[in-house]
């Protein structure tokens, strides 16, 4: 026990010191060092500064504020970053003790501070925390042309401000809309004098009236009213510069919420008002003060002349309808026009108005169109027994559609009532039929088989649309008999009923079923659609080899099967005249498939030459894989009108997945795709957002390091082969060899396969570079003179390149260690500096003799002709057929020149600055 | 300083073109006149000239348009007269349109920090609106948008897609399925949505704004003032306004509240959650710069029964497989790929969800409510919105979504209610 604690206090011991150190750091430390992590990249990190930053209170506020700089003169983003982290760390809940400081530090800096903007700022961070204590200083403020405003906003928000806001407009000595609408948003007795003062003794602009108006609308009494009153009148209670109407009726509306009878009698008069819309909001301060006699409003408003105001009242009636006024409502039905009673009715319906379904179900009837369609919609909604009875019976009539889209959506179980209507009149039996089958009411499927035979034919029609519902498997035998007998306008419908019975059948079953009734068929073709839902392997290949091409074909494109990717891909190169249905088809299926086949198949798609509009479903699919090789593929699509924005949007998506990968190619994709979405951001805003989406991503290509020859090596004629973004001297993978931030980077990530090459070939050479491994166990080599496509260790040398001291190559052979000339001279055994660390490495090639450099050492220093000795035990004794120490056959051992390779796709190294001088 | 009143006086010309009464429109084919709506547009530059949006035909015909930008008003009036062969009327003023009698509808695509304002004003001026997304830029400017439509009888419309017929984004499918799916109890309760990349939806993360913006000289034909208007005065730099200002918090939030606002309103609509507003909003971003809009990892939205909306940032996406929709009995993947065998059939036995009021014309006749209005509508840009309070504070958030405003949290309540520029107000 007291072993462990005493474990517990040694590791506890170096933490706590760190944190007595952090305390000790002074506020110019503590500011630098935080400012230097800013902007925070999550909140567990922005959390962490932002405790240290508040910690350092008033002082490290200022302080920081001091760095602000006039926005024309230089950067203040992480000094705002900072300040606003800290106000905003400091208001929340548990930080309560840090804010006193952090509002002392605000208003120090805004002492000190002389930019106006920078003012505005931090008066903006002030309004998230200011309390009284900050009152005076924004009074200051307010007397300042440029920050009146901030200021008086933050003064709105602070606690406690009200009757600084009414001495401030007492001391104005004049009309300030300003201060008129602080008053308004916090209210106060003493302000209504002098804002009804301003009125009465200045002539004021518009602008200013309506900051009055609306103040006194907040903080008048009755005093008020007569002004107000007036002002409205005067502007025919329109909405009108000054806004006074809008004014007036808030004013009535709070002082008759508040109890005042004179308001609420004039409420009560406005009610008569011409304007429909300040009849409504009379009503709607009528209703909320007189609760008793809400029902009677809400049914005067109802004989209203205005549709407007009758609807608007019964919106109003939202806030308090019951069954009572529902059924207040509903008596007086009849005493109202019909295109009320529609509105009502609808009303109804939203309320889902149980309690009116006879008055709904009524109205159903009506003469009035507006009105009958209104209640049958009303009648899906409020659901219950009697509306869907009224319901099923308007099927036969003139509004059956509308009946049976409101059936369609019935509120509540329709499926019994349904399968009973099936015997009901033609009319009604068609659209029974219909909803059956939406429904999938498999009870349903003797009668729809019955009705095939229909007199009727809508009836006819309908039973067989109906098959494709109603089905199940038990209807397989009769649907076929049908079929193989059917004209041809019905097979669709058989094929539609076959299909839905067989759907819940397992693949291979439907496989059989089918194909043992094409067996006997006398039109095999009418089965293909079957065949294809089974898109079982043997069902494509049923189709495959079926006679009718054409019906097979289109069957096909409806199959669903992963292994249609290639079936599709064949057909369309087959046969021009599918090339587009087959491609686009294809598409789908790639969606789905691995992510890293997914560019090649792509590519593929795209080689087939399919037309433009599959072409940019292609491209739209393309920059889903978000795949670097993408931009590769896309590129040409870039060049052609047709596929121009298809492709750049490829570019944009994939290169943002991908930031600063890709080198040359990408950037010069990008700077492609910006010139096509400048084009389109003339005519479309969102291009715009594009045009800067790439804008910043090519930022992140300009910032990489080119690397440039040093001058002793530029001076005897080294060549850069790799500089940092441009693959432009390598031929081969460039899928998984990918410039990133200046190195070329392995990655396996997309599953590419082969080599990266030189174009040109090399024979005697200095070749110089650096690599990294970032990850343990990392294998790759450098080819040399070798040719492409096949292995360089035998048919050219490899230099081999591996991090040999993973444990995975205990058993290693010497022969393979990093530097060896790949299974014929070993090299010394290099100690590696950890994973990430660049080695410097040189290759010098001279005739028969190799010499590895690694870090400065001479690891290998050998002649392979040499090397072979002892070892040329070729069966026919030819030197041309070198056997070494590896006992294998190196054909192209002393080959005289080749490419110059790396090898090997695992991921994990990073090569950069790699140049050669010829000799 | 110049004021949005007499600016107008400078400008000359545009203004005092007439409009064609609509007494002389018509012949026997024309819907009548008085039955025909016309509307006006304010802000003709991004999305108010977009194909969706700069229309007129025999429902509605569009007579005005209105921008603060001289070149925006001159290119579209322009197209008014190519694509539609009007001299549509012109105004710099959004007062003015609002209040030129022969507009039934005003339609506001201006950025949304001017949204509430124009829709309270034109709610007063007794005018039917339809409103871009997100409704409003702050929870409180929404309460008063609701409280002015319903006083003033209007018809309100939030413009959104996907709550409607349009498809999914990535779902393949539209809400209707969806809907009846959630509604079947198939999937149980409480329900976790998430909106990622991996379940089909890409957020604008370029829509974020810049720091250390230089002051740039105001173009002449721009009226930066009146772009402005209740927003607090910062210097000019061009990358504030037009197709960019959803980067700067004064004005928008970027891509959460303009994709989010597409993105979630379906799911309030799914989840049955018109009516009310999450509980918890939690949040993991980096750190938000105070003017500039940056991009955030996740925002996780919970409702008082336990039901989330889980947003992934672009390129946070979690890794592996990731449901749309989760439940404890069921889950639906992008492309309708659901868990419950035969699942389509399975809901198909079940009633089609309500039928929703989607014709914004016949609503405006009929004096019917849109399915999405102001009160719904008002629901959904509270998602955005709280997502911007959490964001901009980089923390936890409680809501009360009776008062619709934060627990214990003083500094989030005052992004809730922003006092406005003088001299403006709702």
């Amino acid at each position: 026990m007291k072993k462990i604690l005493y474990l517990l206090l040694l590791f506890l011991l170096p933490v706590t010191a760190g944190a007595q150190d952090a305390r000790q750091r002074s506020s110019e430390t503590i500011v630098a060092d935080c400012l230097a992590q800013l902007p925070a990249e999550d909140s567990a990190s922005l959390d962490a500064v932002m405790q240290e930053l508040a910690a350092t209170g008033a002082r490290g506020v200022e302080m920081m504020a001091g760095m602000l700089v006039p926005a024309a003169e230089g950067k203040n983003a992480t000094v705002e970053y900072a300040l606003s982290g800290v106000v905003n760390y400091a208001t929340a809940q548990g930080h309560e003790a840090l804010l006193d400081g952090i509002r002392q530090g605000l208003e120090s800096a805004l002492k000190s501070c002389t930019d106006k903007p920078n003012q505005a700022f931090l008066l903006s961070l002030l309004q998230l925390c200011s309390t009284e204590k900050q009152i005076p200083l924004l009074v200051e403020y307010t007397h300042d042309d440029y920050l009146a405003d901030a200021a008086v906003r933050c003064l709105i928000v602070t606690p406690s401000a009200e009757a600084t806001i009414v001495s401030l407009m007492q001391e104005a000595g004049k009309p300030s809309a300003l201060l008129a609408y602080a008053a308004s948003k916090r209210p106060s007795e003493g302000a209504e004098d002098i804002l009804l003062a301003w009125l009465t003794d200045y002539q004021t602009d518009d602008v200013t009236k309506e900051a009055i108006y609306n103040a006194l609308a907040a903080c008048g009494t009755s005093k008020s009213m007569k002004t107000l009153a007036a002002a409205a009148k005067a502007a025919d209670y329109a909405f009108a510069p000054s806004d006074a109407t809008s004014a007036y009726l808030r004013l009535v509306e709070r002082l008759a919420l508040e109890g005042d009878k004179k308001a609420l009698a004039t409420a009560k008069s406005l009610l008569k008002a011409e304007r429909q819309n300040v009849r409504t909001t009379a009503l709607d301060i009528v209703l909320r003060t007189d609760a008793a006699k809400r029902t009677s409003y809400i049914l005067a408003a109802l004989k209203d002349p205005s549709r407007e105001y009758r609807c608007a009242a019964l919106h109003l009636a939202d806030a308090f309808a019951d069954d009572a006024l529902y059924a207040a409502i509903g008596e007086k039905m009849k005493s109202f026009d019909d295109v009320t009673r529609t509105d009502v009715v609808n009303w109804f319906g939203s309320r889902h108005a149980v309690s009116q379904s006879p008055v709904i179900v009524a109205a159903i009837g009506s003469e009035n169109e507006e009105l009958a369609l209104a209640a049958i919609r009303a009648a899906g909604k409020i659901g219950g027994e009697e509306a869907l009875t009224a319901l099923i019976a308007q099927l036969d009539g003139p509004h059956g559609s509308q009946a049976e889209a409101a059936i369609a959506a019935f509120n509540g179980n329709a499926n019994d009532a349904l399968a009973a209507a099936l015997d009901g009149t033609p009319a009604t039996q068609a659209r029974v039929l219909k909803l059956a089958a939406a429904r999938r009411i498999t009870l349903a499927a003797d009668k729809a088989f019955e009705l095939l035979d229909a007199q009727d034919a809508d009836v006819q029609n309908a039973a067989y649309e109906a098959l494709a519902g109603v089905t199940s498997p038990v209807d397989f035998g009769r649907l076929c008999d049908r079929l193989d007998s059917a004209p041809q306008g019905r097979v669709a419908a058989l094929q539609n009923g076959l299909r839905n019975a067989l759907r819940e059948v397992e693949a291979d079953e439907q496989y059989r079923l089918v194909a043992h009734r094409i067996a006997s068929a006398p039109d095999a073709t009418r089965y293909y659609p079957l065949l294809a839902q089974a898109a079982t392997r043997p069902a494509i290949d049923a189709l495959l080899a079926a006679t009718n091409r054409e019906a097979a074909f289109a069957a096909l494109l409806t199959l669903d099967n992963p292994e249609m990717i290639d079936v599709l891909y064949d057909l369309a190169r087959e046969n021009a005249a599918w090339k587009d249905a087959a491609i686009s088809r294809f598409a789908d299926f790639v969606a789905a498939a691995p992510a890293d086949r997914q560019v090649e198949y792509y590519a593929r798609g795209l080689e087939t030459g399919p037309s433009e509009a599959v072409q940019n479903k292609l491209l739209r699919a393309l920059a889903n894989t978000a795949s670097l090789p993408a931009i590769t593929v896309a590129a040409p699509y870039l060049e052609r009108p047709a596929t121009a924005e298809a492709a750049a949007y490829v570019v944009k998506t994939v290169a943002a997945k991908n930031p600063g990968m890709g080198g040359e190619t990408v950037v010069a994709a990008l700077e492609k795709a910006q010139e096509i979405y400048t084009g389109l951001s003339k005519s479309d805003p969102d291009a715009g957002y594009a045009v800067d989406e790439i804008k910043g991503l090519l930022a992140k290509y300009a910032a990489v390091p080119r690397f440039e020859l040093p001058a002793e090596e530029a001076a005897q004629g080294f060549e850069v082969l790799f500089d940092g973004l441009s693959l432009e001297k390598w031929t081969g993978n460039k899928t998984n060899y990918v410039p990133v931030d200046g190195t070329i980077y392995v990655t396996a990530q997309y599953g590419g396969s082969g080599n990266l090459y030189t174009v040109k070939e090399y024979g005697d050479f200095i070749l110089r570079f650096e690599f990294a491994f970032d990850r343990e166990g990392v294998n790759n080599g450098i080819g040399i003179r070798t040719p492409m496509g096949v292995d360089a260790a035998y048919y050219g040398m490899e230099i081999q390149v591996l991090d040999h001291d993973a444990p995975i190559y205990k058993d290693l052979h010497v022969y393979q260690q990093h530097g060896s000339v790949y299974g014929v001279i070993p090299a010394k055994r290099v100690k590696f500096p950890p994973l990430g660390t660049w080695n410097v490495e040189e290759i010098r090639a001279v005739g028969d003799r190799i010499t590895v450099t690694v870090n400065g050492e001479v690891i290998l220093d050998g002649n392979i002709r040499q090397a072979c000795k002892g070892h040329n035990v070729a069966p026919n004794g030819s030197e041309k057929n070198p056997y070494t120490v590896d006992h294998r056959n190196h054909p192209g051992l002393f080959n005289k020149s080749g490419h110059i390779g790396l090898l090997g796709h695992g991921p994990g190294i990073k090569f950069r600055n790699i140049r050669i001088k010829e000799l | 300083m110049t004021t949005r009143r007499n600016f107008l006086k400078t400008l000359g010309g545009l203004t005092l073109l007439t409009i064609v009464p609509r007494s002389v429109l018509g012949g026997p084919k024309h819907i009548a006149p008085s039955d025909q709506l016309t509307k006006g547009i304010i802000g003709v530059g991004g999305i108010g000239r977009s194909s969706y949006h700069f229309t007129s035909d025999k429902a509605c015909r569009l007579v005005a348009i209105c921008d603060v930008d001289r070149n925006h008003l001159q290119s579209a009036l322009e197209m008014g007269k190519k694509k539609f062969g009007e001299t549509l009327q012109t105004y710099h003023n959004y007062r003015d349109l609002i209040n030129d009698p022969n507009v039934d509808v005003v339609h506001i695509a201006t950025p949304p920090h001017w949204h509430a304002i124009m829709s309270v004003e034109a709610a007063k001026a007794g005018k039917d609106i339809w409103c871009e997304k997100p409704m409003t830029r702050t929870i409180g400017e929404g309460k008063r948008v609701v409280e002015a439509v319903r006083q003033n009888g209007r018809i309100f419309r939030l413009n959104t897609w996907f709550r409607f017929t349009d498809t999914f984004y990535g779902l393949g499918t539209t809400v209707e399925p969806l809907k009846k799916l959630v509604d079947s109890g198939l999937l149980g309760w409480p329900l976790k949505v998430t909106i990622s990349g991996s379940t089909g939806f890409t957020w604008k993360f370029f829509w974020v704004g810049k720091e250390n913006l230089k002051p740039e000289p105001v173009p002449a034909e721009l009226d930066y003032d009146l772009w402005l208007g209740p927003a607090p005065y910062k210097p000019y730099n061009s990358h504030r306004v037009h197709q960019t200002f959803r980067g700067y918090w004064d004005y928008d939030g970027g891509g959460l509240t303009d994709m989010g606002q597409h993105y979630m309103d379906p799911v309030q609509y799914l989840l049955g959650k018109d009516n009310t507003s999450p509980v918890k909003i939690e949040v993991d971003a980096p750190q938000q710069h105070p003017d500039a809009v940056g991009i955030w990892h996740k925002i996780v939205y919970t409702y008082d029964d336990g039901c989330q909306i889980i947003l992934e940032g672009e390129g946070f996406e979690s890794p592996g497989k990731t449901p749309y929709i989760e439940g404890p009995l069921g889950k639906v993947y992008k492309g309708f790929e659901c868990t419950i065998p035969n699942v389509m059939e399975k809901i198909a036995e079940l009633p089609d969800p309500e039928p929703q009021n989607t014709d914004f014309i016949r609503c405006i006749h009929n004096r019917e409510r849109f399915a999405l209005n102001e009160e719904n509508g008002h629901r959904s840009s509270t998602l955005v919105n709280l997502g911007a309070c959490a964001v901009r504070l980089n923390r936890t958030l409680h809501f009360d979504p009776e008062k619709q405003l934060f627990i214990g949290d003083d500094a989030a309540n005052r992004l809730i209610d922003q006092p406005m520029r003088s001299p403006w107000k709702i």
